[in-house]
């Protein structure tokens, strides 16, 4: 009877596992690549965004925003309040083109690399974060482990790659391929910023987190992304994302 | 130090007040934040609200309501079915898709719902918001106290506040309306009579800053047109352009280094979809420059005039400025050519104009009696070409910049009439303005160090005050920024220095230290205090401030 048991046992066991095949088939790239193409489904897509920036010592924040981005690199924000700061643009063309546009000066600057991991205007998102877009091509990924809806992967920065982070630990939902969640570590090993992605929803057909936070462990700071009026593929041209473009929209 | 040196300086000493400017927090907000200023809230093209603009389908908050998944959705599922779609970038089909539209998926219940955020946004979305206007604008309370000793004190110190009306009327127009109003520190009051005139007890201009329009896509997608009282900013370097002289100079505060005053100007413009841009440039008229309320020409035109008057006292002086006629002879015109190569951006400009400082011209000396004359200056706007070009990029993570103007001025003559040794008037002529080239140039670095140090440096041959190959000086400013505590601090030193003869440095150098402590307690205000620190030998802009030592306390309000 015992035996029995145990070979039924057995046979539960390898018929559980060989219908999780498919999942554990993947390798941590090839789920990276699937939140890569996740992320960035969508041909284009807008977005108004409100930012909460929380501090240390608990004193809110909030900036209002309007993004447009296009495929996985070019993106567009202009800032709508606060008054100091409304009227201020930020183009991203690709990783390394990077302008903002200052209405108080009526000019267009282009963002050095020594600005990109500062903070971008004051919230825990550095530059290199919002310009930021194609993990598999700075990031090698290894499957940590699976439970019931999410992938573990962990991430780091592939020979050559030029990362903010030494490491990222990335929780992926099964269903969307999203991150909900990235740890992100800095060059010192240590646990720097946690990022997580909430209230995804199905919008044009395409999940979109409409919530996204990122703490600043080191510092104890929060900024809280939340996106209304989604839209996606409404033909965005690239003209749209062009330093005449983030002139115009101020 | 030449005589038209003298003039200038001149100039900008007998401006014989300084008002309160934004020098420094313009060079920070060129690297940072930008205070104040305009948008209107407009769709992903930059264009305004549409009324009809649906709110998405997406229901929002419904966190909780989470359908349930068929079978055949699963990810792994999706990927072996469609094998083809594999790498394919910006795939129409996202993985798990078939879920109902404005499903959504819980991840993190960390999330506070914010339904006013999105009641607000959807209470715009239905509003009928064409002719919004959008309202903005600054309140800038600037308050200076001299700290030294001056024969001839800057004292007309003002404060100001801008208020801006921008507002699309269609997709493709853009009209902006604003107006300034400066406010000094000091009445006007110097006698008894003037205690009853409220103009002269509480002092102040009022004036239109833009008011322009802007036509996008006219005639042809790429084709730019404004026309109007508006700013056209040229240049890469920071706030020190050799380039930027389609507006006029504002020399209302000798410490806000740059400040030009927007004039009246065509601008058609044509982008290239690779977004290089050509744009010709039309202003009407000359403008000339902008001196304070207390400060006038030097009707000399930085002569000697000693010998001429022989002793005898003026009594009499009047002064007449010509703007020349009307017409396109005088006129102002400008290209500009502007793209990017290999991650360095660049520009090329021409413009043919006229200075915005009268020279005098005309200078004639009359007799009024034995021991006294009248004197009457008539002054010009000289004829200049400017070829321009600059270019930013970066090495290395530091920005770099650099710009160059090469100055081609028309020259002109003065003519002197003053009474011969028989008491015949006699004309003699003097060289008002050179007809050499010169060049005036900025290169400047710029670096945030890991400790969140920020260092601008820029190197700068001419002065903005500066005219002429023999007035041009050598100048080196840097300025060091530090934010902490969540960045409502900032400790910023700002300085400079310059020489006037490498010859001679000992005898010909001077400096200027401004350090400066803000304190932004939330949003839309800065609190401020510092200083501008000057001294010097010899005959330099600097050294020759050297008594005009201050310190401020300011805020600034934007709405």
């Amino acid at each position: 009877m015992m035996k029995k048991t145990n070979i039924l046992l057995v046979a539960a066991f390898l018929v559980v596992n060989t219908f999780a095949v498919p999942a554990f088939a993947l390798t941590g790239d090839e789920i990276l690549a699937k939140v890569e193409k996740a992320m960035n489904a969508p041909a284009d897509r807008t977005a108004t965004i409100k930012m909460i920036i929380k501090a240390k010592d608990g004193t809110t924040k909030e900036r209002k925003m309007k993004i447009s981005q296009k495929g996985a690199q070019k993106k567009l924000f202009t800032f709508l309040s606060p008054a100091d700061v409304k009227g201020v643009g930020f183009l991203v063309i690709d990783d390394d083109t990077l302008y903002l546009y200052s209405p108080a000066f009526g000019k267009i600057r282009r963002i050095a690399s020594h600005v990109k991991n500062e903070n971008f205007m004051a919230t825990d998102f550095s530059y290199n974060d919002l310009s930021e877009s194609k993990y598999p091509e700075k990031y090698s990924a290894v499957l940590d482990k699976t439970d019931g809806e999410h992938y573990v992967l962990t991430c780091k920065p592939k020979p050559g790659a030029k990362t903010d982070y030494s490491k990222l630990v990335m929780r992926v939902n099964k269903k969307t391929y999203l991150p909900s969640k990235v740890e992100m570590f800095n060059k010192a090993g240590k646990l720097f910023k946690v990022m997580t992605n909430g209230a995804v929803k199905k919008i044009d057909g395409y999940w979109t987190p409409t919530h996204i936070k990122i703490k600043d462990v080191l510092r104890n700071h929060t900024t809280t992304m939340k996106l209304v009026n989604v839209k996606h593929d409404q033909g965005l041209a690239d003209k749209v994302f062009s330093k005449r473009n983030l002139k115009k929209v101020h | 130090m030449t005589k038209k040196t003298i003039f200038l300086y001149t100039v900008v000493l007998s401006l014989g007040v300084a008002h309160i400017g934004n020098a420094q927090q313009e060079t920070d907000d060129a690297t940072e934040q930008p205070a104040v200023v305009d948008e209107q809230p407009g769709d992903i093209e930059g264009n305004p609200p549409d009324p009809q603009e649906d709110v998405a389908e997406e229901t929002p908050g419904d966190i909780e309501d989470k359908p349930s998944e068929p079978e055949d959705e699963s990810p792994e599922n999706e990927s072996d079915d469609t094998p083809d779609t594999e790498g394919e970038e910006n795939s129409s089909v996202q993985e798990g898709a078939g879920m109902d539209e404005g499903a959504s998926v819980e991840e993190d219940d960390s999330f506070e719902e914010d339904d006013e955020f999105e009641q607000e946004f959807e209470e715009n979305e239905d509003d009928d918001g064409a002719w919004r206007p959008n309202i903005s604008g600054f309140v800038k309370l600037d308050k200076r106290f001299l700290t030294s000793d001056s024969e001839v004190p800057m004292v007309d110190f003002y404060s100001k506040a801008r208020l801006e009306l921008k507002t699309w009327p269609t997709d493709n127009l853009l009209v902006v309306v604003s107006g300034e109003v400066r406010f000094y520190s000091l009445s006007g009051v110097s006698s008894s009579s003037d205690l009853s005139d409220p103009n002269k007890q509480m002092p102040f201009d009022a004036f239109p800053w833009e008011i322009y329009f802007k036509a996008h896509d006219l005639f042809a997608p790429g084709i730019d047109f404004s026309f109007g009282k508006q700013r056209i900013t040229w240049g890469a370097a920071d706030k020190l352009n050799p380039t930027d002289n389609l507006n006029p100079d504002d020399f209302t505060d000798i410490f806000d280094w740059g400040a030009k005053i927007p004039s009246t100007a065509a601008v058609l413009s044509y982008t290239f979809p690779n977004d290089w841009s050509l744009a010709a440039i039309w202003l009407p008229s000359v403008r000339p420059v902008l001196l304070p309320r207390a400060g006038g020409l030097d009707l000399g035109g930085g002569q000697d005039l000693t010998p001429l008057l022989g002793g005898a006292q003026v009594v009499e002086q009047e002064d007449h400025i010509d703007t020349g006629p009307f017409d396109l002879k005088h006129s102002m015109q400008a290209v500009k050519f502007s793209g990017s190569v290999l991650d360095i951006d660049f520009s090329l400009s021409y413009l043919h104009g006229y200075d915005d400082l009268p020279v005098p011209t005309e200078l004639t000396i009359t007799p009024v009696d034995a021991t006294s004359v009248s004197l009457s200056t008539t002054s010009s706007f000289m004829e200049q070409h400017v070829i321009g070009a600059d270019f930013a990029g970066e090495l290395f993570s530091v920005g770099y910049w650099a710009e160059v103007g090469v100055f081609i001025p028309e020259g002109a003559t003065m003519q002197i009439t003053a009474p011969g040794p028989t008491g015949d008037p006699v004309t003699q002529e003097q060289v008002a303005v050179e007809d050499e080239v010169y060049v005036k140039y900025t290169a400047g670095l710029d670096y945030t160090f890991s400790c969140g140090f920020y260092v601008n440096v820029q190197y700068m041959h001419g002065f903005f005050v500066e005219r002429s190959r023999d007035e041009l000086n050598d100048y080196l400013l840097a300025r060091l920024e530090w934010k902490f505590l969540e960045d409502k601090f900032k400790l910023a030193l700002g300085g400079g220095g310059m020489i006037s003869d490498w010859d001679n440095v000992k005898e010909a150098h001077g400096y200027v230290v401004m350090p400066e402590f803000s304190y932004r307690p939330f949003d839309n205000l800065e609190l401020a205090v510092g200083a501008f620190l000057l001294d010097g030998e010899g005959d330099g802009l600097f050294s020759a401030l050297d008594d005009q030592d201050q310190v401020y306390v300011k805020a600034v309000a934007s709405f």
